[in-house]
């Protein structure tokens, strides 16, 4: 028995046919905008490589001219460009080697979900909001040596005078602890939600067996979380070593050129010495670093992402 | 087991202590007046004072030599317009474009989705250089116009990792329900994924906004007094000799609260995405 | 001619031919149920029917007409998934009235319909609920009104009495065929069980 008037709405459908070249092309009208931003960025990638390659001083505007790789061959030579290297280099390892091991230590303490932990990972989160610049401008603040409630601190515990960013043997330590104390949360946030995602039958089982929390911790905990601290430890190696915000907001790389890393050496020589030759072979050297690694990157966080998706 | 927990008690006060503290103390400087600033040995007491955040407002700054008119409030300004824009350009161009490469597994597309996220590891003043050259030629140094599509190297790659990953995890089969229910792809887009993707959306949107709000090269390079975010012109600040201490510290002030007033309304969202959706739920 | 005729469908994934060579021809008003184990393509050949996916080879015609260039919202197809597939952020209500929504149907009409379809699936005291208040059952139910709702000329039910306890696997046993007739609807029904 027909049910209603009303049959089949569709008895005689009207067909819009389907554009064959535009469901083909969808995805490309979709990324279409991200694609014309990865090619637009092309052309000031490409100007930097040619810049790299050229004598390019506006203080001296007639003697610009392509010299192949002379900008990079004279940088080998320098021995300020080395400076600048082992400044990145030392500035690298001892953030992301402090913040992991930091931000490690602190995940764990956090690992007990209790009102105070609570608190206190949302309060940790804080310093991370706060721009590097800006951090670094409070340290500044802090560590002045009139009126900084830091160098009153340390006063305390026998340091006087601590010099901390003005002298080149603390200029170092300075900025270190800057970047540590925004940047150790994001290590923080990130082994914590590795260690909630961990599975408890190990250590459940381990505890049943009787076994050394060392051996647990060494042998069972860290093997699982590694994909984590790579990823953590990779991104803030990427991050570290082209640090700009925090070093030049403190001392413009100073004092002399004890904080020059590569891209506050780029921006000096670019804005302060005009050389825009040798600024670009600077970033060319420190992008292809960075390339490097973040392929290295990549990969490993897409192994991160689909094991977290898959399950263990 | 008491001494553990009294160490883990310790522990947890210097933890919090250390990553705390110095918000705590710049605030306070920012109600002290240069005298209780100067005090030696400081002292957490003293007579509040409105004082640094009114010449902040009002635009007078004091310095030794007198008053001096620093407009620091059209930094604030400028912070909110670069990033709100640069967020909403983001989402625009990064939404749909995550869609696709959540859906269609399109060669152009892996190697796309990899190049734009290798934007966000490459050293910016790489691109900042030759952008300023070009910036200068064709007028754009200095406008919001400019900044904002520049600033897309730092939003753009993000709204594409985190939606992605969200759009991923929307089920094909409830797109495919509502398309037999009738309706257009059109409308299952707006309909069904993007409200379903909302949590990742969300939490992009918000991320975007505050590593917009944060940066300080683009500006710095690409800009000048007249589209200044607040990190720039709170450089000009800390650098300029004979600015009083206390509205150094509060103009530092008004360039966090924003920043750390949305963090902690949005906790949960930005954990999300800062895990970088590599650990879902 | 058959109702819904589908010649010599292909279809195959990374080098794995799912579908080989199918033809079915199912006239108007018949059931047919398409039984096989896990994994053997069975979501795959609803799927190429639906639109969703693009055969290799061969066509799905329905009615005597081709659906190669036809998008799914324009096959008059209804469907219910194995895991429902309701929309999370609307009401039972408003994912049965969705087919009618589409197509401009009165809002009166809208309601009535989804009501009486709702009532002969015995879900109606709970419309207005969220998917996630309902039980499986009635999630299930709710899957099959909205996929019957719009009187389609060809129906697709992929598994749904699978993730359903079994004291209501055996009502629906008997319900389901006779919910079917009366709307004489061409049903394809797949199977694990």
């Amino acid at each position: 028995m027909s049910t209603s008037g009303v049959a089949s709405m569709n008895a005689h459908p009207v067909v819009r046919r389907r554009h064959p070249f535009l469901g083909r092309a969808l995805p490309y009208l979709l990324s279409m905008p991200a694609l014309l931003t990865c090619v637009g960025i092309l052309v000031p990638f490409g100007m930097a490589v040619w810049y790299s390659l050229e004598r390019y001083n506006l203080a001296f505007p007639s003697t610009r001219g392509f010299i192949w790789f002379g900008n990079y061959i004279s940088l080998f030579k320098d021995a300020t460009f080395w400076n600048t290297v082992i400044v990145s280099m030392t500035y690298t390892v001892l953030t992301v080697g402090l913040e992991l091991l930091l931000g490690l230590g602190i995940a764990l303490l956090l690992w007990r979900r209790s009102l105070v932990t609570n608190v206190l990972s949302v309060a940790l989160m804080l310093p991370l909001m706060v721009a590097p610049a800006i951090a670094s401008m409070m340290w500044k603040l802090m560590t002045n040596a009139n009126f900084g409630i830091f160098s009153y601190f340390v006063s305390l515990l026998g340091f006087h005078d601590f010099k901390w960013a003005s002298a080149p043997q603390s200029a170092m330590f300075t900025v270190v602890m800057v970047d540590m104390w925004v940047y150790t949360p994001f290590i923080t946030i990130l082994l914590l939600a590795g260690l909630r995602g961990l599975p408890r039958q190990p250590f459940e089982a381990a505890e049943l067996d009787g076994v050394p929390g060392s051996f647990v911790f060494f042998r069972i905990m860290l093997p699982m979380l590694l994909p984590y601290i790579l990823t953590a430890g990779l991104f803030r190696m990427l991050d570290s070593i082209q640090q700009f915000d925090i070093i030049y907001s403190m001392t413009q790389g100073g004092p002399g050129d004890t904080l020059m890393d590569f891209q506050v050496q780029a921006y000096t020589q670019a804005f302060i010495f005009t050389n825009i030759g040798r600024a670009s072979a600077i970033l060319m050297v420190l992008w292809l670093i960075t390339y490097v690694l973040s392929n290295v990157f990549v990969k490993n966080w897409l192994r991160l992402r689909e094991r977290a998706r898959g399950g263990v | 087991m008491t001494v553990k927990y009294v160490l883990r008690a310790v522990a947890l006060t210097i933890v919090g202590l250390f990553f705390l503290f110095p918000l705590f103390w710049v605030v306070l400087m920012s109600f002290m007046s240069n005298a209780d600033i100067l005090r030696n040995p400081p002292s957490p007491f003293f007579n509040p004072t409105l004082h640094n955040y009114i010449a902040l407002v009002s635009g007078q700054l004091h310095t030794n030599v007198g008053t001096q008119t620093v407009n620091y409030m059209l930094n604030l300004f400028n912070s909110t317009v670069l990033s709100a824009f640069s967020v909403i350009l983001s989402l625009i161009l990064g939404v749909p474009a995550a869609y696709a490469f959540a859906r269609y597994k399109f060669r152009l597309g892996e190697d796309m989705a990899f190049t734009l996220l290798s934007f966000r590891f490459a050293p910016p003043l790489l691109v900042l250089l030759p952008l300023l050259m070009i910036f200068q030629s064709i007028g754009l140094y200095d406008t919001y116009f400019g900044l904002v599509w520049v600033y897309q190297l730092i939003t753009l790659p993000l709204v594409l990792w985190i939606v992605r990953g969200y759009f991923e995890d929307v089920s094909e089969d409830i797109e495919l329900a509502y398309r037999l229910d009738g309706h257009s792809w059109l409308s299952t887009f707006f309909h069904i994924s993007i409200p379903l993707a909302k949590p990742g959306i969300a939490a992009a949107a918000l991320l975007s906004f505050i590593f917009a709000w944060n940066n300080f090269i683009f500006a710095l390079i690409l800009g000048s007094s007249g589209v200044q975010p607040v990190t720039v012109g709170a450089f000009a600040f800390v650098t300029a000799s004979a600015i009083e201490y206390g509205q150094v510290a509060a103009a530092l002030v008004f360039s966090i609260m924003p920043t750390l007033v949305l963090a902690t309304f949005t906790q949960r969202y930005l954990v999300e995405g800062l895990s970088l959706g590599a650990i879902k739920g | 001619m058959a109702f819904l005729e589908i010649t010599r469908l292909s279809k195959a994934f990374k080098d794995h031919k799912v579908i080989d060579n199918a033809s079915i021809a199912i006239n108007k008003g018949e059931f047919l149920v398409v039984f096989g184990p896990s994994g053997c393509g069975k979501t795959v050949f609803l799927r190429l029917i639906a639109g969703m996916m693009t055969p290799d080879s061969g066509d799905v015609a329905i009615d005597g007409q081709s659906m190669a260039d036809v998008n799914p919202e324009d096959r008059d197809i209804g469907m219910a998934f194995q895991n429902y597939a309701l929309y999370p952020h609307m009401t039972a209500f408003d994912n049965i009235a969705s087919p009618l929504r589409s197509r401009g149907v009165a809002e009166a009409q809208v309601v009535e319909r989804a009501k009486e379809t709702a009532r002969m699936l015995r879900i109606d005291h709970v419309l207005d609920h969220l998917p996630k208040a309902l039980s499986q059952g009635q999630k299930q139910r709710t899957a099959l009104a909205r996929s019957l709702v719009g009187r389609p000329s060809v129906v697709l039910l992929d598994d749904p009495l699978r993730n359903v306890d079994a004291k209501i696997r055996y009502e629906m046993r008997f319900e389901l065929p006779r919910v079917l007739r009366r709307y004489e609807s061409t049903v394809i029904y797949v199977t694990q069980d």
